[in-house]
C-alpha cells in the first residue's frame, strides 16, 4: 500500500484537438437542430412499446410477442402421431435434433384453413415458460414494434371466436393484427393432444 | 466418490418417497370419495410397499414401520376385511404425512429425529394396528382425481398438461433433470466438441481454396479457347499447361476435402459414442445398498446370509440401472426371507449354515443379463400348482399338465404369492409382478430357474441401453415407423399367391403357421394401406399367437437414437418413442407389446378385424401412382414429398442423381421430379441418362430448380424433361398442377 497519488499520463496533441472540437461554441443552426430534436415527445418509457413477430396465417395478420417467438425455421416434414394428430395438433417435426410438437395455428384460432396441397412458407417456434410449440405460417412479416397506446382490446366476438387466445389487437402494416396470448394458446393446444 | 454415492442414495429415497406420498395422498382422497372402488387400493399398496423397501435400504426404521402398518391396513381393505372409513383414511394420511416429513430430514439427523418422534411413530402404528375407528363410512363425494390421474401426473411431469385452460398452468415448468457423468467421459466429450468446432472452422478455408481452383480453371479454359481460336501452338501449349496445373490443384483440394470429410465423420462418430457412453454407470452404483440390506434382514430373521456381487463394474445404462433397483430389491428380499432356510434347517439338509445370494451382472449376447441366485430351498412347483387350483386360476386337470416353467410364470401375476406367512420383509405378491412389469417395460424378459432343495435363480435379460435401438424401418400411410428388431418375429413380403383366406380374412403362411393380416394404417387410424402386387408385413407375436401388420413398404434397418415422446402427448397407443432418421425425418418407434395387447383385445372384442377378402378385392389392387423425388436438400425434398403425399401420390426419395438412377432401375415409378444441382450426378445428367434408356422414354419428368434463367430452363427441357419449374412454384398451384397434368390423378 502506498499513499502516492497516481501519475496521470501527459495529454497528447490528439486529445487536446478533440477537447477543442467538443468545447467549441455552438452555431445558431446547431442550437436550432438540437432544440427541435429535444422538442419531439419521448415515447420510450419502459413497457410503452410491444415488440412482436408478425406473420401471415389463415388470411390474417397474427402477432406473437417477440419475447415468446423463439425462432423461425424452414418448413419441415411433420410426422403424424397415431390416435393424437387432429386438425389442431398436427404431429412432430425435427429441427436440429429437437423433436417439436407442431400445431395448426389456423385451426387453433379458427382462421381460414390452408389449402390441402399448399405448404407453409415457414415454421415459427413459440416458447412460453419451458414449453414450445411450432406452427406453420404462410409468411413471416418481421419483428415490429407497436406502441402500446395503439393496442386495442379485441371485441368480445373476436375473443370468443379465438378461444380466448387473443391478447389484444394491433395495427401492423396497415392491417389489424391479432396479438396472441401465447400461454392461453398453449393451454388450448395441450387440450388438443389428448 | 463413496460418500457421494451414499448421499445420492438418500436423495433418491427422498425423491421416491415424495412421488409415492403424492400418489398415496391423492389415491386416499380418491378412495374416500369411492370407498367401494377396490381397484384404487392396489396402487396404494404398491406405493406403501415401495416406500418400505426404499426406507429399509437407507436404514430408516421408523419409516419402514409406519409404511408396513399402512400396507397392512391397505391389504385388509383390498381383501374386503375392513372398509375405507373416513377415520381410517385420516390415519393413513397421517402416516403419509409422517413418511414425507421424515424423508426430508437430513441424513445425519435421522437417528436423533427418529428418537424425538418415537412417540409419534408409536401413536400412528398403534392406531393403524387397532380396529378401524367406529366412524361411519364416508359419504361418497365427487372424486377430485382418480389414481389413474395420479399415475398420469407422475408420468407426465409437466403440470401444464393438466387440462385447465388457465395460462398460469403453462408457467409451471418441469424441473430440469440433472445426471451424473463420469469426469473422464465429460473431458473426452469436451475435447471432441472442441475438435469438432476446429474442424468446422476449416470449412471456409476449404471453400475459398475450391473457389480459387474454379477461377483458375475458368481462366485456363478461356485461355485455351483463345489460343485455339488463334491457332497459336505456343499459346495452346501454355494454356494446356495451365489446365493441367488447375487439374492438379483441384486434385489436391479434393484430397484435402476427403481428409476433412473423413476427420469430421471420425470426430462426430467418436462424439456420438462418447455421449452414449456417458449414459452408462457401473452396476455397483445401482446395488450399493444391497449388502447392508441383506445383512440387516438376515440378522432380523436369525439367518446367516452373505451377498456376493459379481460384475460390479459392468456398465449399465443409467435409466435401466434406476429401474432395476426396485425389482432387484424385491427379488433379493424374497430370497433372504423365503428362499434361504434357517441355519438349523440348512445344517440338517447338509448345507453350510451360511447361505449365499449371488447378484451377478454381465453382458451376454448383446444384452445385459442380471441373475439373482440363492442356494436356499428352491421353489416347489407343486406348491404353485396347488395354489393355482385353489385360487381357481386353472382347472385341476389343466393345472396338472402345466410344466415347471409355466408354473413359475404364475409367480409374476399380481397378488400371487406362495409365502405361507406375510411378513414385513416380503411375501405379499406385490413385488414380483412389479419385477415383471419393469422388465417388460424395457423390452426385456425375466424367468425363474429353480431346483427344490438346491436354490433358485431369477434371470433378467435387458437391453444394454435404452438410448440406441436397432430397428426395422417401414412406411405406414406415407410415414416412417420403426419396429425394434429384437421385438419382431420377422418381416415378410408375400406375393398374391402366398395370401390365402380363412373365414373371409386374409392370412399368409409363416413357417407352416397361418398368420392373420391386419392393416397397419387402419390400426394407427390413418385409413387403409394401398396394397400392390406384393404384400409387405411385419410379423409380431409369440407362441400365444402371431399377427402380420401390413405396411406400405420396408425402408431398411437403422440404429436409432431413442427420443422420449413429449410428455404432453401422454401414453400414445401403439407408440413407444420417437427417433430422428439419418435423413433428418422424424419417425415413431412402435410399442410392440402395447400393439399386440391392443390387437388381441380389439380382435377379441370385435372392434377391429383382420383384412377381409371383400375389402381386399374391393380395394384397388393397384397402388397409388408412384413418384420419385431426387433432391439433395433435405428441406426441399421433404417439402416436395409432403406436397405429393397430400395430393395422394406414393412418394420415394433419392438424395442425388445417382441414387435416383439406381432406384429408377430397381423399382416401378410413374414420374420423376428432380433438382438440377446435386452431387455425384446432377439433374441434367440424370434426365439425359433416363431418357437414353428405352424403358423410361415416356416417363414424365419435371425439373424443379432454383435456377430460373432462360438458358437453365432450356438446358433442362433439351435434356428431356417435360416441365421445368422453379422452387417458388410450391407457394402457388403450379407444382401441383404440373404434376397432375404430367402423370394424371393419383
Amino acid at each position: 500500500m502506498t499513499d502516492a497519488a497516481p501519475q496521470l499520463p501527459a495529454r497528447s496533441a490528439e486529445v487536446d484537438g478533440l477537447d477543442a472540437l467538443l468545447s467549441r461554441p455552438l452555431s445558431e443552426a446547431d442550437l436550432d437542430r438540437a432544440t427541435a430534436e429535444l422538442a419531439v415527445p419521448i415515447d420510450l418509457r419502459e413497457g410503452s412499446r410491444l415488440s412482436v413477430l408478425a406473420v401471415r396465417a389463415g388470411g390474417e395478420l397474427v402477432a406473437i410477442p417477440a419475447a415468446e417467438a423463439c425462432r423461425v425455421i424452414a418448413p419441415t416434414a411433420v410426422h403424424r402421431v397415431p390416435h393424437r394428430s387432429n386438425a389442431v395438433f398436427l404431429g412432430i417435426a425435427n429441427h436440429d435434433g429437437e423433436v417439436l410438437l407442431c400445431a395448426s395455428i389456423e385451426a387453433a384460432l379458427g382462421l381460414a384453413p390452408r389449402a390441402a396441397d399448399a405448404l407453409p412458407g415457414a415454421f415459427v417456434v413459440a416458447e412460453h415458460g419451458r414449453e414450445r410449440w411450432a406452427f406453420g405460417v404462410d409468411a413471416v412479416v418481421g419483428v415490429v414494434d407497436v406502441a402500446e397506446s395503439a393496442l386495442r382490446s379485441p371485441p368480445l366476438t373476436v375473443s370468443a371466436a379465438r378461444s380466448g387466445c387473443v391478447r389484444t389487437l394491433a395495427r401492423i402494416e396497415g392491417g389489424e393484427a391479432i396479438v396472441l396470448d401465447v400461454g392461453a394458446l398453449f393451454a388450448l393446444l395441450r387440450g388438443a393432444t389428448s | 466418490m463413496t460418500d457421494l454415492g451414499g448421499f445420492s442414495m438418500h436423495e433418491l429415497f427422498r425423491a421416491e418417497v415424495e412421488t409415492h406420498c403424492a400418489a398415496l395422498s391423492d389415491g386416499l382422497i380418491g378412495l374416500e370419495g369411492a370407498p367401494e372402488d377396490l381397484g384404487i387400493i392396489v396402487p396404494l399398496m404398491r406405493a406403501a410397499h415401495s416406500v418400505k423397501g426404499a426406507a429399509r435400504i437407507v436404514g430408516i426404521d421408523a419409516a419402514v414401520t409406519v409404511a408396513h402398518h399402512m400396507e397392512d391396513v391397505l391389504v385388509h381393505m383390498q381383501k374386503g376385511q375392513e372398509r375405507a372409513t373416513r377415520g381410517r383414511i385420516d390415519q393413513l394420511l397421517e402416516g403419509t404425512d409422517f413418511l414425507l416429513r421424515i424423508s426430508k430430514v437430513a441424513e445425519h439427523e435421522i437417528p436423533e429425529w427418529s428418537a424425538a418422534h418415537a412417540g409419534e411413530v408409536n401413536a400412528i402404528t398403534t392406531a393403524l394396528a387397532a380396529p378401524p375407528p367406529s366412524t361411519a363410512p364416508p359419504v361418497p363425494v365427487a372424486r377430485q382425481e382418480s389414481p389413474r390421474r395420479v399415475d398420469a401426473v407422475v408420468q407426465r411431469p409437466m403440470p401444464a398438461a393438466e387440462a385447465a385452460p388457465q395460462p398460469a398452468a403453462a408457467t409451471a415448468a418441469p424441473e430440469a433433470r440433472s445426471v451424473r457423468v463420469n469426469a473422464d467421459n465429460l473431458d473426452r466429450m469436451m475435447q471432441l466438441a472442441g475438435e469438432s468446432m476446429v474442424e468446422g472452422r476449416r470449412s471456409p478455408a476449404l471453400r475459398r481454396a475450391l473457389a480459387a481452383v474454379r477461377t483458375e480453371l475458368v481462366r485456363a479454359r478461356e485461355s485455351l479457347e483463345g489460343a485455339l481460336r488463334r491457332g497459336d501452338p505456343q499459346r495452346i501449349a501454355a494454356a494446356r499447361d495451365a489446365v493441367a496445373r488447375a487439374e492438379a490443384a483441384l486434385g489436391e483440394r479434393i484430397f484435402e476435402l476427403e481428409g476433412f470429410f473423413r476427420r469430421t465423420e471420425e470426430v462426430s462418430t467418436a462424439l456420438y459414442h462418447e455421449v452414449i457412453g456417458s449414459r452408462m454407470r457401473p452396476f455397483r452404483e445401482g446395488v450399493a445398498g444391497f449388502p447392508r440390506m441383506v445383512r440387516d434382514i438376515s440378522r432380523q430373521l436369525g439367518k446367516d446370509v452373505t451377498l456376493e456381487i459379481v460384475g460390479s463394474d459392468v456398465p449399465v445404462d443409467r435409466d435401466i440401472l434406476a429401474r432395476l433397483e426396485a425389482p432387484l430389491n424385491h427379488i433379493v428380499r424374497n430370497a433372504v426371507d423365503h428362499g434361504i432356510e434357517g441355519p438349523d434347517e440348512r445344517l440338517a439338509r447338509g448345507k453350510p449354515a451360511q447361505a449365499r445370494v449371488v447378484l451377478e451382472a454381465r453382458h451376454h449376447a448383446g444384452q445385459l443379463q442380471v441373475r439373482v441366485v440363492d442356494d436356499g430351498r428352491g421353489i416347489d412347483p407343486e406348491g404353485i400348482r396347488r395354489k393355482v387350483v385353489e385360487r381357481g386360476m386353472q382347472p385341476a386337470e389343466l393345472a396338472a399338465r402345466l410344466g415347471e416353467r409355466e408354473l413359475y410364470d404364475f409367480l409374476f401375476l399380481p397378488g400371487f404369492s406362495t409365502a405361507k406367512q406375510v411378513t414385513e420383509i416380503s411375501g405379499r405378491g406385490v413385488g414380483l409382478d412389479v419385477v415383471h412389469q419393469m422388465v417388460t417395460s424395457t423390452a426385456g424378459t425375466v424367468r425363474v430357474e429353480s431346483k427344490p432343495g438346491a436354490g433358485t435363480a431369477f434371470v433378467l435379460q435387458l437391453p444394454l441401453t435404452l438410448s440406441v435401438l436397432r430397428a426395422a424401418l417401414v412406411e405406414v400411410a406415407g410415414e416412417p415407423y420403426a419396429f425394434p428388431l429384437a421385438r419382431i418375429e420377422r418381416v415378410l413380403r408375400a406375393g398374391a399367391d402366398a395370401i390365402t383366406a380363412s373365414q373371409g380374412r386374409l392370412q399368409c403362411d409363416v413357417d407352416g403357421r397361418a398368420v392373420g393380416l391386419v392393416d397397419g394404417a387402419a390400426l394407427f387410424g390413418f385409413g387403409e394401406t394401398a396394397r400392390g402386387a406384393a404384400t409387405s408385413a411385419v410379423v409380431l407375436g409369440d407362441d400365444a399367437g402371431m399377427v402380420g401388420l401390413v405396411v406400405s413398404r420396408f425402408l431398411g434397418e437403422q440404429d436409432l437414437v431413442v427420443r422420449t415422446l413429449d410428455p404432453r402427448l401422454g401414453k400414445v397407443p401403439h407408440i413407444a418413442a420417437a427417433a430422428i432418421l439419418d435423413n433428418g425425418s422424424p419417425a415413431l418407434i412402435v410399442d410392440v407389446d402395447d400393439t399386440l395387447a391392443s390387437l388381441r383385445k380389439q380382435l377379441g372384442e370385435g372392434t377391429f378385424a383382420g383384412i377381409s377378402v371383400a375389402a381386399a378385392s374391393a380395394a384397388p389392387v393397384r397402388a397409388s401412382k408412384r413418384i420419385l423425388v431426387a433432391e439433395d436438400s433435405i428441406t426441399v425434398r421433404e417439402v416436395e414429398r409432403q406436397l405429393l403425399l397430400r395430393m395422394g401420390y406414393d412418394v420415394a426419395v433419392a438424395v442425388d442423381g445417382m441414387d435416383a438412377w439406381n432406384q429408377l432401375r430397381a423399382g416401378r415409378f410413374d414420374m420423376l421430379v428432380t433438382d438440377i444441382d446435386m452431387p455425384r450426378m446432377n439433374g441434367i445428367e440424370l434426365v439425359r441418362t433416363v431418357r437414353a434408356d428405352p424403358r423410361f422414354a415416356h416417363l414424365p419428368i419435371a425439373v424443379v430448380s432454383y435456377k430460373d434463367r432462360e438458358e437453365d430452363r432450356r438446358a433442362g427441357l433439351e435434356a428431356g424433361a417435360n416441365a421445368y419449374l422453379t422452387k417458388g412454384s410450391f407457394q402457388d398451384q403450379t407444382f401441383a398442377t404440373t404434376v397432375t397434368e404430367l402423370v394424371g390423378a393419383p
